[in-house]
């Protein structure tokens, strides 16, 4: 069996940060909605839609990434019942979604859409919640990012 | 069930420790979560700081780190919780 030697040697890493590269992976990822893994990872869509923006951000390329659809989807993710952001439209909120929403509306320099639509105060309302322990263990198994 | 409860602190519970969701799964990453959201929404004064500090210093273990919960063994993720403490000495 012969093996080439490139194939066998790493390659060197590259001397300089691949930002066109690396936009186009960050923009790739939603675009894959008819793969498996795209469909299997909805519970954490709203965070990965965080870290894609994030990345870009840091990149300086942050319009990649429409303003108005980042804003349409965060509120698609409002679930009224739990009054927070849910990962993915119908999902029960969840507070790490919920942090994640309101990091990108800041990034967007969009807070000011939560008063528009009226749900700033019942973010944040005291309402003790009660609870079901039911599901605890099979949160912590796929709630991890 | 639940009707009308808030996903930030309507999770809070007598402990101090915030559950991630109605459904009861508790960790100090929550905290840090609603911490965060609530600084970013200029709330933090809404939030029992004295409670909330006290349950994260239960978190603190002899090795320096913080748990999950109080007595379980240091993460690196809950590093995030000196961020929280942080905000709230100079948020309340």
């Amino acid at each position: 069996m012969s093996t080439s030697s490139a194939a066998a040697t790493p390659r060197a890493p590259p001397g300089e940060l691949l930002i066109p590269l690396h936009v186009a992976f960050v923009e790739a990822l939603d675009k894959k909605r008819d793969s498996l893994a795209y469909h299997f990872t909805t519970h954490l869509r709203m965070n990965g839609v965080y870290w894609g923006l994030a990345a870009l951000e840091i990149l300086g390329r942050p319009e990649v990434l429409d303003r108005q659809a980042l804003i349409d989807f965060v509120f698609s993710c409002w679930n009224d019942d739990t009054a927070g952001f849910g990962s993915f439209p119908g999902h029960d909120a969840h507070v790490h979604s919920t942090l994640s929403a309101i990091q990108i509306l800041a990034m967007k320099d969009a807070l000011d859409e939560l008063d528009t639509r009226g749900v700033r105060d019942r973010l944040v309302q005291c309402k003790q919640l009660s609870t079901s322990a039911g599901t605890r263990e099979a949160e912590s198994l796929i709630n991890r990012p | 069930m639940i009707s009308g409860g808030a996903v930030l602190l309507g999770l809070q519970l007598p402990s101090g420790a915030i559950q991630g969701d109605k459904w009861g799964e508790i960790d100090t990453r929550f905290l840090y979560c609603a911490v965060s959201a609530l600084a970013h929404l200029g709330a933090l004064d809404q939030l029992d700081r004295d409670r909330t500090v006290r349950y994260i210093l239960a978190c603190h273990n002899p090795d320096g780190g913080f748990g999950t919960d109080p007595g379980a063994e240091s993460h690196a993720a809950q590093g995030t919780l000196l961020s929280n403490l942080a905000n709230l000495e100079t948020a309340c």
